[in-house]
């Protein structure tokens, strides 16, 4: 009974934020539509960039502009994820530097589970589906090779790689109950993305290993756009790299959440 | 009477004058005091640098860029990347879009100063703390790892235009946070405008790697002048004339940015409304 009562807790929680995030988005219009068209015009930039250094003719070995165009979808989703569902994931080091976790700690449910789910944004999503349909029509409209299987198969692995990154910037942001304010750790883990931004064919043999078993960014866009290709031969190891990262992570951060709520202690009467 | 209002508007002068001094004064004492704030930026550097030089290696492997040198290419990056991160441009925008929202402009207004002082003040202060010390090392690290095509003559210039760009650079993120008299929220116009920014200053790719009629399009805009000809000015040099003619445009487009922000100001003044304060 207990459970179904904090099941529906979650819920209403969750439910107020997307109103609320809707409402926001609605009373700030012109702000909300500024955000939409910037999310285009990034990913035009995108676009603009990939076409120029394929501009004389010549590509990457094993990656045509049409693959880059489903690549960059894969990213697009990746972020779309990150930034709608687990937006506070990197921030949670303020609510427990300022004593706040306490009104997440003494509501029904997993406290830590209510911090996502409150901070939800519906916004977040709407401004980037957009960029994610224009990626696919390209990717479409330039004959990118694409199985049905495959293509689902990748967002779902970028789709698990949001919730990797995730679990890491939660792993960074409980590392507040040691080092107090963790504006550099924060500024770390948010720096990481920065690895997902080409495809990983650049990389040396060894970097792509560390990108795909120790971070989630080796199978958040690159693998997704090869397996979407209709090869699969990678997949048993992607599926062990998905397995072995999330695992770590959620380990990690389960060690350092359980051991750190015992020095917690907030100013607030 | 003549005397009486040039009395006036040297008093105003003046207290500007003071006030500036003060100001900077203050945000350098501020840079000092919050060294790790000034830094913390510079985590993503390495990170960014090394999927730029990963990413340019495969592709001058491959041939797919002609007429260029990866080392020109790579300091290029090594450069736009620690110049990006001299101020939080971003951040002063959004501040400025909360002073309006929350009426935290009032404060000011009361006072016989501009509102842009304090924010140049800060800037002018954290952009010296970061070049007195990241400056050395950065010099160290491009001269090691890229290589500076720029003759002696043309460092001075160089250097010049990139102290007006990085004004520059701020007077139009200081336009785009006075859109919040506007829009009262004004992060969609922050994201917006720092996507923009990135790709036609050249941080995303050097506009000499772009068609000839994007680089002329290019030129008649300020962005290119922010980032791209002073760092183009260290990387491949060229002769002092051009790099003159680069000062002086850098510092028509100061003047031109800073009118408008006096003008736009004036016109975001006229129909803000402050309640309770």
């Amino acid at each position: 009974m207990k459970i179904l009562g904090d099941i529906n807790h979650s819920f209403q929680s969750t439910y107020a934020a997307l109103i609320f995030s809707i409402r926001k988005s609605l009373a700030y219009r012109a702000s909300f539509v500024m955000d939409t068209v910037a999310a285009l015009v990034m990913a035009m930039v995108n676009v603009v960039f990939w076409q120029v250094l394929f501009s004389n003719g010549k590509g990457l070995p094993g990656l045509s502009l049409a693959q880059v165009f489903v690549f960059l979808m894969y990213v697009e989703v990746f972020f779309v994820v990150t930034g709608s569902c687990f937006a506070v994931a990197g921030k949670t080091w303020r609510i427990i530097h300022s004593g706040k976790l306490d009104a997440y700690l003494v509501r029904p449910g997993s406290a830590r589970t209510l911090l996502l789910l409150t901070h939800v944004r519906l916004d977040y999503l709407l401004r980037g589906l957009p960029t994610i349909v224009l990626f696919g029509w390209l990717a479409w409209w330039h004959n990118a090779p694409i199985s049905t299987a495959g293509l689902v198969i990748g967002f779902l692995l970028s789709i698990a790689a949001a919730l990797c990154f995730a679990l890491l910037q939660l792993a960074g942001s409980w590392l507040a109950f040691y080092l107090g304010r963790s504006d550099f750790v924060d500024e770390f883990t948010d720096s990481l993305v920065e690895l997902i931004a080409y495809p990983h064919l650049i990389f040396p043999t060894w970097l792509q290993g560390v990108l795909l078993f120790v971070l989630p960014f080796g199978y958040a866009a690159t693998k997704a756009q090869i397996i979407a290709s209709g090869n699969f031969t990678t997949l048993p190891v992607v599926m062990a790299a998905v397995a072995i990262t999330i695992a770590g992570w959620f380990g990690t951060q389960q060690l350092l959440w359980t051991r750190g709520l015992r020095r917690y202690d907030s100013p607030n009467p | 009477m003549t005397a009486q209002i040039l009395n006036r508007v040297w008093t105003q002068q003046v207290i500007t004058l003071q006030f500036l001094a003060a100001s900077l004064r203050h945000a350098w004492r501020e840079a000092l005091t919050y060294r790790a704030d000034v830094f913390t930026k510079l985590i993503g550097y390495p990170f960014r640098v090394l999927m730029a030089y990963f990413l340019w290696k495969t592709l001058f492997a491959h041939g797919m860029i002609e007429g260029h040198s990866f080392d020109l290419v790579l300091t290029y990056y090594l450069m736009v990347f620690l110049l990006t991160q001299v101020f939080p441009f971003a951040r002063m925008a959004r501040n400025i879009g909360d002073e309006i929202n929350q009426g935290g402009i009032n404060g000011c207004l009361t006072r016989g100063y501009s509102h842009s002082i304090p924010w140049l003040s800060r800037c002018l202060a954290r952009a010296a703390v970061y070049g007195l010390t990241i400056g050395p090392i950065a010099v160290l690290v491009v001269m090691f790892l890229g290589r500076v095509g720029a003759s002696i003559d043309v460092l001075l210039p160089a250097a010049i235009c990139l102290t007006l760009g990085t004004i520059l650079r701020g007077q139009l993120w200081y336009l785009i946070g006075l859109t919040a008299f506007y829009t009262e929220n004004n992060i969609g116009a922050v994201r917006l405008y720092a996507i923009m920014e990135r790709f036609m200053a050249g941080a995303v790719l050097p506009i000499f790697l772009f068609p000839q009629w994007f680089q002329q399009l290019s030129n008649t805009l300020p962005f290119v002048y922010t980032l791209f000809k002073p760092v183009e000015l260290f990387v491949r040099g060229g002769d002092v004339h051009n790099a003159w003619v680069c000062v002086a445009a850098t510092g028509v487009w100061c003047l031109i940015a800073g009118l408008a922000g006096k003008w736009i100001f004036n016109l975001g003044w006229r129909r803000y409304t402050s309640h309770g304060m």
